[in-house]
């Protein structure tokens, strides 16, 4: 009877998370009969009885106040977070401190790989069990109707200017919000000083354009080394587009100019330095957009575009590297790059709307936004934690150009209309097996615009 | 009072209720799990079906369609010639290797073990290790070309070499799922047979191609229809190695059917698309079978 743990069994029971039969199982498998007409009487006695409301659960200090709309009702969450996310000790902790503030809500934790969670979103919404609390764009799933519209929730809380103001595009769509930022992140510039100096090429600064960027890197024709990870993710060309001046769609977001002028001479000046000048890697398929990464901490490219995530392994990897903005396009004069990171939002039909929204609000307290920087790198959402960076871990000198890029950075909101997002992609693969980026960009209008207009 | 009968069941229910009460359990899965969503599909075939729910009854709109549609033929002719290659790849070796299997020569019970581990293992697994083999940068195959002093090899990035790279990891899947079936064909093969050949001075060639292959011909036509249906059930391994691209150079039906369904959120147009590979592949069996009566 000794390995009963009855501590657990007791939590499981005032939760209202164990039934009676399976509770009787436990007793008899762990204590045998002693233990159920023993001590497990009063626990098979209070198990399933109804509860009233219960109290709330201590709240910890900067975590949202108790919400008395919701407490006391017996509602299970489920929840679908990126793998990368949901197990981490930040999360962890909060599904913890979350339950014990509402002891009534049940969270029901899933996960999947951040290229999954789409179809799981909409297969869910499709059959009628809609997902209460789902991780991605929500701005994606505002425009195609599979997530709730929020404005409301967030009138009652009123901290929209807590949060960056870019940070909110990933929630708005036509006006309205769909969710509330996680984390922000963007695309810049990671070179090797080491392998720049073996060509006595100049590093990229903040000013550096495409072409004087471009003169540097071609001094690594015919050495052992790439110049250049490339890669052919429809995010990253999306970015490297809007360093040139250049955005897919048109400002009013209900057209689409996949092939203007910027965006086909980034992609161009781009794709041309595998195929053409033989200065780049090869793009890696889909599943392995990470691939330019290792190839950086490897030591066989000498410069990267990619996003604040892939600092703690580079770091790691002993690379002497350097960090500065994105090539101010073309002719020097632009500067753009493209957001990432994530937001979390109700699923469309959800029954607990309230209570959802309650949880993505403890997901963005000051505490744990400053757990997800420090411990994952995930950066912050609520503005004035920029104003201290090192109480965000931010005090590193490389990460200086991020923050920067950051300010001029936007998502990648063609990625709300799919057909849209398919031509393009199409597009940009193309173009770096060797198409003409002209002629593939313009056969990429013609079928965005067919479906979503141009 | 007048006492009321029951109405009787049907003699021929009560003859046979035991073995409907038997196959009751069996028959409700079928229904809930096959044919019921078979028929969904065929409903949500005739509407303008998206993510929120029906726009409205269209008929014959996406078969209409779907005749139209040039991305949905590409992607046929990308299955055809993926069940082609990997079909003739996959049984040629299932049959080369069942021949080596069933002599007696040494190390063949650890063979015998091992020949069966990538049926046994998930496609999209498999698929997943292959994908690294065939790394540009980083992959093992590469590594030996260039450890040749060979130029490396775009397996999975070069439109034109993407589906030769699918079709090999669909042979590699073939040779072990087929190769015990084709073992136990040549073994329930008549000995004497040879040996009458044999005396006759037939060579190991003719013997082959005169005993060996009509006797196995029923094996093959089974496994050849397997073959063709696995083939047009293929995404694993296309979700793994290449989503369909370069170019849509992998684009397979069913990958097609999922980016119209689920990307795209066209389900009526998805389940459409879906009833005409069932259609194709019916006449495709048919035919099969027909030749092998033939």
């Amino acid at each position: 009877m000794d390995d009963v743990n009855w501590s657990e069994l007791e939590r499981l029971v005032a939760h209202g998370q164990i039934s009676r039969r399976v509770l009787l199982r436990r007793l008899l498998e762990a204590g045998g009969i002693a233990a159920v007409i023993g001590p497990g009487a009063t626990l098979l006695a209070a198990c399933g009885q109804s509860k009233a409301a219960g109290p709330s659960g201590p709240v910890p200090a900067g975590y949202p106040p108790i919400n008395n709309n919701i407490l006391g009702k017996k509602i299970t969450l489920t929840i679908l977070l990126a793998a990368d996310y949901y197990n981490q000790a930040p999360f962890t902790d909060l599904y913890a401190a979350f339950q014990k503030a509402y002891p009534d809500i049940k969270l029901n934790v899933t996960n999947a790989v951040w290229e999954d969670i789409p179809t799981k979103v909409k297969t869910a919404a499709l059959g009628g069990t809609p997902v209460d609390v789902a991780h991605q764009h929500a701005f994606v799933y505002g425009h195609i109707g599979v997530a709730e519209q929020v404005d409301d929730l967030w009138s009652q809380w009123g901290k929209v200017s807590d949060f960056l103001p870019n940070s909110l595009q990933d929630v708005t769509w036509a006006g309205h919000r769909y969710g509330i930022p996680l984390d922000v992140n963007c695309l810049f510039t990671y070179y090797n000083k080491d392998l720049f100096a073996s060509v006595n090429a100049m590093t990229p600064t903040a000013t550096t354009s495409y072409t004087d960027l471009g003169k540097e890197l071609l001094k690594f024709q015919g050495k052992p080394v790439k110049a250049i990870g490339l890669s052919n993710s429809a995010w990253n060309n999306s970015g490297l587009a809007r360093a040139n001046g250049g955005d897919l769609l048109k400002s009013d977001e209900k057209g689409v100019q996949i092939n203007s002028d910027k965006v086909v001479a980034a992609l161009k000046w781009n794709s041309e330095l595998g195929w053409k000048y033989n200065v780049g890697t090869s793009p890696a398929p889909t599943k392995r957009q990470d691939e330019p990464g290792f190839l950086f901490e490897a030591k066989q490219v000498a410069l990267l575009f990619s996003g604040p995530w892939d600092m703690p392994d580079i770091k790691k990897s002993g690379v002497n590297f350097g960090t500065t903005e994105l090539p101010k396009g073309l002719d020097g004069n632009t500067n753009g790059s493209v957001q990432g990171g994530g937001s979390l939002f109700v699923g469309k039909g959800s029954k607990n709307r309230e209570a959802a929204f309650e949880f993505m609000k403890w997901a963005v307290a000051k505490p744990n936004q400053i757990r997800m920087a420090k411990e994952m790198a995930r950066w912050p959402v609520i503005a004035d934690l920029y104003a201290d960076p090192a109480s965000i871990g931010a005090n590193d000198p490389a990460l200086t150009p991020y923050f920067s890029q950051l300010k001029a950075a936007k998502p990648y909101k063609l990625e709300a209309f799919p057909e849209g997002d398919k031509a393009w992609s199409d597009a940009v693969a193309s173009a770096y097996n060797g198409k003409d980026a002209q002629t593939v960009l313009n056969e990429a209008q013609t079928k965005a615009a067919a479906a979503i207009g141009g | 009072m007048i006492l009321q009968h029951r109405p009787a069941l049907p003699p021929a229910i009560r003859r046979h209720a035991g073995a409907y009460l038997f196959i009751g359990p069996a028959l409700v899965l079928l229904v809930v799990f096959n044919i019921w969503p078979a028929l969904y599909t065929a409903w949500l075939s005739l509407q303008d079906y998206g993510i929120l729910g029906s726009n409205g009854f269209i008929g014959l709109g996406n078969y209409a369609h779907v005749l139209r549609d040039g991305l949905f033929w590409h992607s046929l002719l990308v299955t055809s010639i993926y069940t082609i290659g990997s079909a003739a790849l996959g049984l040629a070796g299932a049959l080369a290797l069942a021949a080596l299997v069933t002599r007696k020569l040494p190390f063949m019970g650890w063979f015998r073990i091992l020949y069966f581990i990538p049926s046994v293992t998930s496609l999209f697994v498999n698929a997943t290790i292959f994908g690294w083999l065939f790394d540009y940068n980083l992959g093992l195959f590469n590594y030996w070309l260039t450890s040749l002093h060979l130029q490396r090899a775009p397996w999975l990035q070069d439109p034109n070499w993407a589906l030769f790279s699918v079709i090999v990891v669909g042979a590699w899947g073939g040779v072990s799922y087929n190769l015990p079936i084709y073992a136990a064909g040549l073994q329930s093969v008549n000995r004497d047979l040879y040996e009458a050949a044999s005396l006759d001075g037939a060579n190991g060639w003719q013997r082959f191609q005169s005993i060996t292959l009509p006797a196995i011909a029923p094996i093959t036509r089974y496994t050849v229809i397997l073959a063709i249906i696995g083939s047009f059930q293929l995404i694993a391994s296309i979700d793994a190695l290449t989503s369909g691209g370069p170019e849509n150079a992998t684009l397979v039906t069913i990958k097609y059917i999922q980016l119209q369904g689920f990307e795209f959120l066209h389900f009526g147009y998805a389940s459409a698309i879906t009833l005409f590979l069932l259609a194709f592949l019916l006449v495709v069996t048919w035919l099969q079978l027909r030749s092998g009566r033939e």
